[in-house]
């Protein structure tokens, strides 16, 4: 017990830890690439539920490097904890440090007589912002969860299926494209509903998320979806301008016209119609109000022109929960202000 | 506007190689007087500092969007980590390596497409500012401690008290840029958290990050043990600059990351 407990609160053991998982992730590094289509949901699920459902073939490296993370931590916790009492005895008795592994800089400088200052303390306080930000990463990747992107627009509610209760209300939706054709910003008026009544109601941009405790809600992308067109038909009768919306049909001559499909980018589109005569398709056509190739087309003697696309903005969103994501930011932040202090500190000497 | 910029970092490329060529004329004749070289060093840094402000005032954002923009910012940090660890410790000599990689850095930047790269929706924030910067600040210093680790190996034996100041290079810089790249971890998580959701991307260019950050741990760690310091950091810390360059550029080139630079 006493040989375990010398070798887990071992720097020597810590430099050691630290190049395994160096190797082991240099080497997962090209299996990610080797094994590409084993590695394709990883980031969309949990490591947890992803390491149970991938073959041992290619998730192998995880699961050791999550072992070795394990150890590290292990190391982490008794080797502050076996430093601290060690410094302690090294300063309450005021003698010198007995040891390689005892004889740190600290401890060194506690042994000139310079007592226990802020500056001593500050490692192991990045130590504990370490692990608890390690701490918090096990609880997300546990009890979290992510969930698949979905399309919504404008008044549409979806429920989170993850979280019973729960769902998502879009208001407004827009994007807005610059002169150079780039998407400048695109936004939603988002409302996270909690049994039916409204707990939060944000703006939710890409970077910025509706966040209500551990649950968050992203925009990904909008984009405008074609939803109707409007048409120009003349024939012998006359001419007339009629509007056909997404899967609506209308007669025309002797047979139907139906529009069963569309595509939209930021500035252009197109729509698909389709031409039935007792109960078949007989001509299929894009027609587009911005190519002239495309505006115009001929079925029997009926000539249609392509006046207008209707379109409406869809948002694609995502809802995740990671109960472990404050804590954790928590952590690093730890982690980093004490390693910024340690560096005032060392200038300051 | 561009085309300015660009004169400016040829410019400063051509001050940096004088610069050079003047540190190792000195370091040939065994004079360690170093007042030239450090004037004409600082003038190249200003020069290429003013060569970043027109790009950055083109492009309409911090220059450092896409490789020829990193590229030029890298050689930036690298040349201004040097100078600052020349004046602190009044040594001219890790210029001889910090310098040319600085310059081969900046001759690269000069080759490369400079066209305009609008910023995704996602670059449009101050983390981007934040975790690139510390990244970059963390790859300048341990250019700087690669460049001390090979003059301790070279004055170990023959100087003492020389190969000692270079001890010293190494263990600051190395605490110096772990504690960048810490800080460039942490802002990238949380950049990630707000932009996509998730603070960590099983992805090369993570995970590389994440090898460096390990690998530099266990150089500052080996600070601490009495066997390791010296000799076994300064080798671990010259290694670490071949990790620090394929994280940065091999990641992109070699490896399909969505995470280029």
């Amino acid at each position: 017990m006493k040989s375990l407990y010398r070798q887990l609160s071992s720097i020597k053991l810590t430099i050691v830890l630290t190049y395994l998982i160096v190797s082991v992730t240099v080497t997962g590094s090209f299996a990610l690439l080797s094994n590409k289509e084993d590695f394709e949901a990883i980031d969309e699920s949990l490591l947890i539920d992803w390491v149970w459902a991938t073959p041992l073939s290619s998730a192998w490296w995880i699961i050791l490097l999550v072992l070795l993370v394990f150890i590290f931590s292990l190391n982490t916790i008794v080797c502050t904890f076996d430093r601290l009492s060690s410094l302690f005895k090294v300063w309450s008795k005021g003698r010198k440090a007995e040891n390689d592994e005892e004889e740190t800089l600290v401890t060194q400088e506690i042994s000139r007589g310079k007592g226990v200052r802020i500056r001593t303390l500050l490692p192991y306080i990045a130590h504990a912002g370490f692990l608890i930000a390690l701490a918090a990463h096990l609880t997300g990747s546990i009890w979290g969860f992510r969930g698949d992107d979905f399309a919504a627009a404008q008044g549409d509610e979806v429920e989170i299926k993850e979280l019973a209760g729960f769902s998502v209300k879009v208001g407004d939706l827009d994007m807005v494209v610059g002169k150079r054709g780039y998407p400048e910003t695109m936004w939603g008026d988002v409302s996270l509903l909690g049994g039916g009544k409204e707990i939060k109601r944000q703006r939710v941009e890409i970077n910025s998320p509706l966040i209500y405790k551990d649950i968050a809600v992203y925009i990904k992308n909008v984009q405008s979806v074609p939803k109707g067109i409007v048409l120009k038909k003349s024939d012998k009768e006359g001419e007339g301008t009629f509007l056909l919306a997404q899967g609506e049909s209308v007669h025309l001559g002797s047979g139907e016209l139906r529009l069963v499909g569309g595509r939209m980018d930021s500035r252009y589109g197109a729509m698909e119609l389709i031409f039935i005569e007792k109960g078949k398709i007989v001509e299929k056509r894009w027609i587009s109000p911005y190519n002239q190739r495309f505006k115009l087309i001929k079925f029997r003697d009926i000539h249609l022109s392509a006046e207008d696309i209707k379109s409406a903005p869809v948002g694609s969103f995502s809802v995740n929960r990671d109960p472990g994501a404050r804590i954790l930011f928590l952590g690093l932040f730890i982690f980093a202000a004490s390693l910024v202090a340690h560096l005032f500190f060392r200038r300051s000497k | 506007m561009q085309y300015t910029a660009n004169l400016f970092s040829i410019a400063a490329l051509l001050l940096y190689s004088v610069s050079f060529a003047v540190s190792l004329w000195k370091f040939v004749k065994g004079d360690s007087r170093p007042f030239l070289s450090r004037l004409l060093l600082l003038i190249a840094i200003a020069i290429h500092f003013v060569a970043l402000i027109l790009r950055s005032y083109y492009v309409g954002h911090a220059p450092m969007a896409n490789l020829y923009e990193t590229l030029l910012f890298f050689s930036f940090s690298v040349s201004l980590a040097t100078l600052v660890y020349n004046f602190r410790y009044k040594v001219g000599i890790m210029e001889l390596i910090s310098i040319p990689v600085a310059s081969g850095l900046l001759a690269f930047a000069i080759s490369v497409d400079h066209k305009f790269t609008p910023l995704f929706l996602a670059l449009k924030t101050i983390w981007f500012e934040v975790h690139v910067m510390a990244s970059f600040a963390g790859y300048a210093l341990f250019t700087v401690s690669f460049a001390a680790a090979f003059f301790f190996l070279c004055h170990m034996k023959r100087d003492p008290v020389k190969s000692k100041v270079y001890e010293e290079i190494v263990n600051s810089s190395n605490v110096w840029g772990f504690s960048f790249f810490s800080l460039a971890m942490f802002s990238g998580a949380i950049w990630a958290y707000l932009a996509w959701g998730n603070y960590w991307f099983w992805e090369p260019k993570t995970l590389w990050s994440f090898i460096l950050w390990f690998y530099f741990a266990g150089i500052v760690h080996g600070h601490y043990l009495k066997s390791w310091r010296g000799k076994k950091v300064a080798w671990m810390t010259i290694f670490g600059f071949l990790v620090v360059i394929f994280t940065y550029v091999g990641v992109g080139l070699l490896m399909k990351s969505s995470h280029k630079l």
